[in-house]
């Protein structure tokens, strides 16, 4: 009887391999932890992977067997769960097979190998932390990693209404999905537009934003400016204020009636103000383009603001003042010192910033409640690839929405991932 | 007289730059206050037009609005949600980050840094992208169609919240963990004492700091969220909604009130974040610092 043996044994049926050793407790224990996987198996994989895909009389795939009785999107949301129960159970094998493993080293060497209560209390040390730090795993697994898992594979379904569980039966529906996007004429034509201006608009917001911040961060922290503490009272104003609320703020001041029309605008041009002449911001969809992106700016500078005003604030004086003894003026200052400085530390926020928009629902679905779609486009001016994953849901259609999701998030579950493997976050022992 | 003029435009275009400075901050500054100030005074404006073309209120009065606003709308009732729902939301993250990032920082065990790694995978997951199965789920378990469901809808949406404020800002905190020398540790057990002695007095004073800051972004975030609220209690009854989704009803559907009353609305919803914001903002700028992460 091998150590390899008792391992193979024992990922098979967890005990075996004890048993064999004669290791009354962990057999028991082993034994009974078979006896639970069966009976969740029999009790719940088993009946929620049997309706996962059934073929109806017509050919097509449904989840569920029959209307009313089958409720669809819990026996997806079963059998994902069940999955993830299966490969906990091979997890634990593994334990059980490492630890015979182990046991049969230890008798092949010593002769003997430890008891079972010496090895709990061992292990106590291993167990103690899990414990206390699982009730956050549960809840992280619960409302973040299954019902993401469950979303994406909402979009491989026909789940929209009026096709809703338990009253209809959802329908596998492969890529038709996503096909839909690409070969359907006015989806597509949809589709490119709602990309192109998704790029425009997260490149646009997070740019003007960096340079906004950076350039005041810059000009408010000279020596020659005096309160800066009032400036920088003001400037993180926007950060301190609810975005949503500022965000309908400027919905209501951008609008016909708004400030900008009644307010500033004759202010500047010295005309009377005229509801039938006042500008639609929102109306006219360029003019809403153009005026999300410099309201995103206006939300998002402080925080570009505050981070390079404490660079600055780290860069000792002696640089400038060596570079004053060699004959350094205030351009060359501020080029070969100050600003590649801050370049180190911006450029990482160049890429939160950019995920940051690409994600931003709240703006861009809030801001376009208020826009006008126009005759025989697919969507809103305003709509982005993740604010559509949103509307879409609102109205219930939420296959095409799964969609939506499922391409932004991989878009920006790949940025990050990238940047984090380039900057070595996994290995930094910073961070682990 | 052949001298000061020179000596004139000297001083001028040596302090050209300042003035271009300060024009740019002030017009900044200006840009940034301007639309707050409008907001505000149109609370204190009582008008039955629909827009008002001065800066300052025509028809003062310091309650009017407020008042319209609470016997027309059911703010007192959006503002009770929004706020239990953030502390109770901050009191149970804060709880969770802490002790977590306790054992992250001083335990060494096998699965830590598993442990670790999945919560910054987690983290990648855009947090609403699980939306659809979320609001499934809720309804399968009943939570809609039960008696309390506006409670209950508001405890899933607390789970989900503290679900979410767990990831990052427990990375954050066992960063601030770390930065803690493990010699104090190591001194405190020679003299006798536990493992929990030394997390409750030794090193729980010295991250009161880091937990102020992970307890504004954990208030902070229920409050301003929009999304999930709206997509979970968008069939509910006026009384149960947060102020976000409130608001945004009140503006876009103008017959039941007007822009004062939502102007009003807006400035009171405004009052405990910007104060809770100004109060710790120099807590709320090291934590970001040393590498809080809001966008």
């Amino acid at each position: 009887m091998s150590q390899r043996f008792v391992f193979w044994l024992s990922m098979l049926i967890p005990g075996s391999g004890h048993m064999m050793l004669r290791r009354l407790r962990e057999t028991l224990f082993g034994f009974s932890l078979l006896a639970l996987e069966i009976l969740v198996y029999i009790q719940f994989i088993l009946p929620n992977f049997r309706l996962l895909f059934v073929e109806q009389a017509n050919g097509k795939i449904t989840i569920g067997l029959e209307r009313f009785v089958d409720d669809s999107f819990l026996i997806m949301v079963g059998s994902t769960f069940g999955a993830i129960m299966l490969l906990l159970f091979v997890a634990l094998h593994y334990a059980f097979a490492r630890d015979a493993k182990d046991v049969k080293r230890q008798i092949d060497v010593n002769g003997y190998a430890i008891s079972f209560t010496e090895k709990v209390r061992g292990l106590s040390h291993e167990i103690v932390p899990n414990i206390i730090t699982a009730p956050k795993f549960i809840l992280l697994f619960v409302f973040s990693f299954l019902p993401a898992i469950v979303s994406i594979a909402v979009a491989f379904t026909n789940y929209k209404s009026p096709i809703l569980p338990p009253a209809f039966l959802l329908q596998w529906k492969g890529f038709s999905n996503f096909e839909r996007l690409f070969t359907n004429e006015r989806l597509a034509s949809g589709f490119w537009d709602t990309l192109s201006w998704t790029m425009t608009w997260t490149f646009c917001a997070s740019a003007l934003t960096i340079v906004l911040g950076t350039v005041l961060a810059v000009v408010a922290n000279n020596k020659n400016i005096k309160g800066k503490k009032f400036f920088r009272t003001v400037y993180i104003l926007p950060w301190a204020v609810p975005a949503f609320l500022t965000i309908l703020v400027f919905q209501l001041f951008f609008s016909k009636v708004g400030g900008m029309n009644t307010m500033v605008i004759p202010f500047f041009t010295g005309t009377e103000y005229d509801v039938s002449t006042a500008i639609g911001f929102f109306l006219n969809a360029d003019y809403a383009k153009i005026t999300i992106i410099l309201i995103q700016a206006w939300l998002g500078f402080p925080y570009v603001f505050i981070l390079v005003t404490g660079v600055l604030q780290t860069i000792p004086d002696d640089l400038y003042e060596a570079s004053s003894i060699d004959g350094g003026n205030a351009w060359t200052n501020f080029f070969d010192i100050t600003l590649p400085l801050i370049l180190i530390s911006v450029a990482p926020v160049f890429i939160t910033q950019f995920t940051f928009n690409f994600n931003n629902v709240t703006i861009v679905y809030m801001l376009g409640e208020a826009t006008i779609q126009t005759v025989g486009a697919v969507y809103k001016p305003l709509d982005t690839i993740s604010s559509l994953g949103f509307r879409l849901m609102m109205d219930a259609k939420y296959s095409e929405a799964a969609v939506y999701t499922l391409i932004a998030s991989t878009f920006v579950g790949a940025i990050v991932l990238y940047t984090w493997l380039k900057a070595g976050a996994f290995k930094n022992e910073e961070v682990m | 007289m052949s001298k000061s003029k020179p000596l004139n435009r000297n001083i001028i275009t040596r302090n050209m730059g300042t003035i271009m400075s300060y024009t740019f901050l002030i017009v900044m500054a200006i840009i940034i206050i301007y639309p707050i100030l409008v907001t505000i005074m149109s609370a204190f404006n009582v008008s039955n037009s629909l827009y008002s073309t001065s800066f300052f209120p025509e028809n003062f009065s310091w309650t009017e609005n407020f008042i319209q606003l609470f016997n027309n709308t059911s703010y007192g009732s959006w503002y009770f949600n929004t706020f239990v729902l953030s502390i109770v939301t901050m009191i149970l993250s804060t709880v969770i980050v802490v002790i977590s990032g306790f054992v992250y920082s001083r335990y060494r065990y096998q699965s830590r840094k598993t442990a670790l790694m999945s919560l910054l995978l987690i983290q990648i997951v855009p947090s609403g992208s699980g939306l659809i199965a979320l609001y499934a789920m809720a309804s399968s378990i009943g939570i809609y169609s039960s008696e309390n469901s506006t409670f209950y809808t508001y405890i899933f949406m607390m789970l989900i919240y503290t679900a979410m404020g767990t990831t990052m800002n427990t990375i954050l905190m066992k960063g601030y963990y770390d930065s803690i020398p493990r010699d104090l540790d190591e001194s405190a057990k020679i003299d006798g004492a536990t493992e929990f002695q030394i997390f409750t007095e030794i090193l729980l004073p010295l991250v009161k700091p880091m937990i102020a800051v992970i307890a504004i972004f954990c208030f902070l975030v229920p409050i301003g969220d929009i999304i999930i609220p709206k997509f979970l209690i968008a069939s509910m009854s006026s009384d149960s909604k947060t102020l976000a989704v409130g608001l945004m009803g009140l503006i876009n559907n103008i017959k039941d009130s007007n822009y004062n009353v939502f102007a009003a609305g807006a400035v009171l919803a405004a009052i405990p974040p910007v104060l809770v914001f100004y109060k710790f903002q120099n807590y709320i700028v090291g934590g970001l610092t040393s590498g809080g992460v809001k966008g």
